[in-house]
């Protein structure tokens, strides 16, 4: 038997001005999952990516990105290499999508997975998947999304957090 | 089944956005928990979801899973489809295991569908475990073969592999049941979890 709708936006933002990073806090346990969904505009490339709970070590992750793949660990976030942006193209918004697994199970490490394309023409089109770890069995309580840079995000980009609860 | 806690519980909601969907348009509720499968302190067989409704456009699968043996790039599975064990699916996946990108396909000659990837392993950093997403459209639509798609990541900490895959199951009998067993080993370690999603059309 179905125990009934779910997929809650939790919180969305909306960027009045420019900024360098996004941070939902105070995330309520009461989901199984988090999926975050992200579109935003970028004044310049930068490698920007995920931290939890202000943690700033640790991390590890794969990326996919044809024809190539790159492994990293021991990073100060769950970085997203293939571009941010588009540079030169205002109207045009690049999307992420994130999913956080069991974020708040104090019995696993928090296991990630995340989606992103870059339309531009110019600058570093592409797109790009991957998984992270963050290797911690702590409930995940805040979410930043580092721009790679200063006031990298521009006005208009919007970050959506939004929770998944299992039956 | 024994190892198996299966839970059902309440769950409330506004709805079911997608993707870019904006926060407007997730006001109807349209995507429904089901039902909840976490393997308990012993090794599980296989993860099984049975008596499905019919109630849906299309299911989704999410959840994390960690297996047995040591494969260097983690553990893979099956999804076998209402318990069929005919040679009648098969699948093309790409990904990267951080080294590089890979791409390959199982022709239609495997009894259920073989998915690359989807677990961490014993040999991992403990307490660590594999993330998953699979998608079985129009699973109910008897004008149309099975199709399904996964998206799946073991995010060990040395060696993760990420890729996507599509699969085949070829009959047209709405799917009442979905089983996820291990490629190799014993079975699923305990925390493993999947919890199965319908989706309104």
């Amino acid at each position: 038997m179905p125990a009934g709708t779910t997929y809650t936006t939790i919180e969305s933002q909306t960027l009045a001005s420019t900024a360098s990073t996004v941070t939902f806090s105070s995330i309520p346990s009461t989901y199984t999952d988090l999926r975050l969904v992200c579109s935003f505009n970028s004044s310049a490339y930068a490698v920007g990516g995920l931290q939890f709970n202000g943690v700033t070590s640790g991390y590890s992750a794969t990326l996919v990105y044809a024809p190539s793949s790159t492994r990293v660990t021991g990073q100060g976030k769950i970085p997203f290499q293939q571009g941010y942006g588009p540079i030169t193209e205002a109207s045009a918004f690049q999307i992420c999508t994130v999913d956080i697994f069991s974020y708040k199970s104090t019995s696993v490490n928090k296991a990630v997975q995340w989606q992103t394309g870059n339309p531009t023409t110019t600058g570093y089109p592409g797109n790009e998947w991957g998984c992270g770890l963050f290797p911690s069995t702590a409930a995940i309580t805040s979410v930043t999304i580092d721009s790679g840079g200063t006031n990298i995000f521009q006005s208009g980009s919007t970050f959506s957090l939004y929770g998944i609860a299992a039956a | 089944m024994s190892p198996i806690v299966s839970t059902l519980a309440g769950a409330s909601a506004r709805g079911y956005g997608g993707l870019g969907a904006s926060v407007a348009s997730a006001a109807v509720g349209a995507y429904e928990s089901i039902a909840t499968v976490t393997v308990g302190a012993s090794t599980a067989a296989s993860i099984a979801f049975t008596s499905i409704p019919s109630t849906y456009q299309h299911l989704q699968i999410r959840g994390i899973l960690r297996g047995t043996p040591t494969y260097p790039d983690g553990e893979y599975g099956f999804v076998r489809i209402n318990g069929d064990a005919s040679s009648i699916y098969s699948a093309t996946y790409q990904g990267g295991n951080g080294t590089v990108a890979f791409s390959g396909a199982f022709g239609g000659t495997t009894s259920s569908w073989v998915i690359s990837q989807i677990g961490t392993t014993n040999g991992d950093l403990a307490n660590t475990f594999g993330g998953n997403i699979w998608d079985f459209l129009d699973y109910k639509d008897t004008n149309k073969n099975r199709t399904m798609r996964g998206w799946l990541a073991n995010g060990r900490q040395t060696t993760g592999t990420a890729g996507l895959a599509a699969g085949s199951y070829r009959s047209t009998s709405a799917i009442t049941s979905i089983e996820v067993l291990p490629g190799g080993g014993s079975g699923w370690l305990q925390y493993s979890t999947l919890a199965l999603y319908g989706i309104k059309g």
